[in-house]
């Protein structure tokens, strides 16, 4: 049976997308997230091991337990609001990477812009530089 | 040897994203993107030197190998860390991540061949001899500001 540690759990889809049995379940909502872990009786490891911050751990199984559930709230895009990611996983982007690389050429903390403004600060970047090059060849 | 884009050649015809779809079994790893009217951008894996996806990736499924940023499938759980991780946006998750490979295995990677503009090149000194080649243009034809 899975133990988890729900101050450790970022909410990222590792367990509930390795489990072969279908034993951790995730429901993902406009603004939230939510992973719920059945007791379960197999002698598998692969969510403990899979886990990015050792959250689980196998204990003993026990009928009365309760199956532990772990919600988030979806963090809104700091440029158009779109809710795209639980909190503590892009907290834990900010901690792997060096702060050097957490800003981009203008100063912007992407690590809090969804994906999607992302990829439309970059076409706008190369856009700006193309019209530049072109302007300079037909004064 | 990533891919690199002439966005001023760059006709927003897509065809980049269909080959990619194509030679991926439906999932393309190519977006191309309208800046307003004024140009389309395709958008892809940029294979950075210092590849943010490969230190948030914590399986090793995302590594460098040599100026690619390589990704075995077998190793991924599906977290979506580097989706998070990526600064351009073009690492994505269903279920499993997916990101350009280069076509590994293919000698040029198949969105190169396709494109019907040229725009697209292994070839980092095609482009800066383009923009030179159209400053000397210019340069011919009246110069420039």
């Amino acid at each position: 049976m899975i133990k988890v540690d729900l101050s450790k759990c970022v909410g990222c889809n590792s367990c509930s997308n390795v489990c072969p049995s279908q034993n951790i379940t995730r429901e993902d909502t406009a603004d939230g997230k939510r992973i719920h872990w059945k007791r379960c009786k197999e002698e598998c490891d692969l969510c403990v091991e899979f886990c990015p911050v050792r959250a689980l751990m196998l204990v003993p199984f026990d009928e009365g337990s309760e199956e532990p559930d772990a919600s988030f709230d979806l963090v809104a895009c700091k440029i158009c609001a779109a809710r795209y990611a639980t909190e503590p996983m892009l907290k834990r982007i900010e901690s792997v990477l060096p702060v050097n690389l957490q800003k981009d050429s203008t100063g912007l903390s992407w690590i809090w812009v969804c994906p999607i403004c992302r990829r439309n600060i970059e076409a706008e970047r190369a856009t700006k530089q193309m019209v530049l090059g072109r302007s300079r060849k037909n004064p | 040897m990533p891919v690199y884009v002439d966005i001023s050649r760059c006709i927003g015809c897509r065809s980049c994203e269909v080959a990619c779809k194509r030679v991926h079994g439906g999932k393309g790893h190519v977006n191309v993107h309208f800046a307003g009217d004024q140009a389309s951008v395709p958008l892809f894996c940029h294979h950075c030197e210092e590849a943010t996806c490969t230190m948030a990736c914590y399986t090793g499924a995302l590594s460098k190998d040599g100026e690619r940023t390589a990704f075995a499938v077998e190793k991924c759980t599906g977290c979506g860390l580097c989706r998070l991780a990526c600064p351009f946006g073009v690492v994505w998750t269903d279920k499993l991540a997916h990101k350009c490979d280069l076509c590994v295995g293919n000698e040029i990677p198949t969105c190169i061949i396709t494109c019907p503009a040229n725009a697209l090149s292994t070839d980092f000194d095609l482009a800066s001899r383009r923009a030179r080649a159209r400053a000397a243009m210019a340069v011919a034809h009246g110069g420039r500001r």
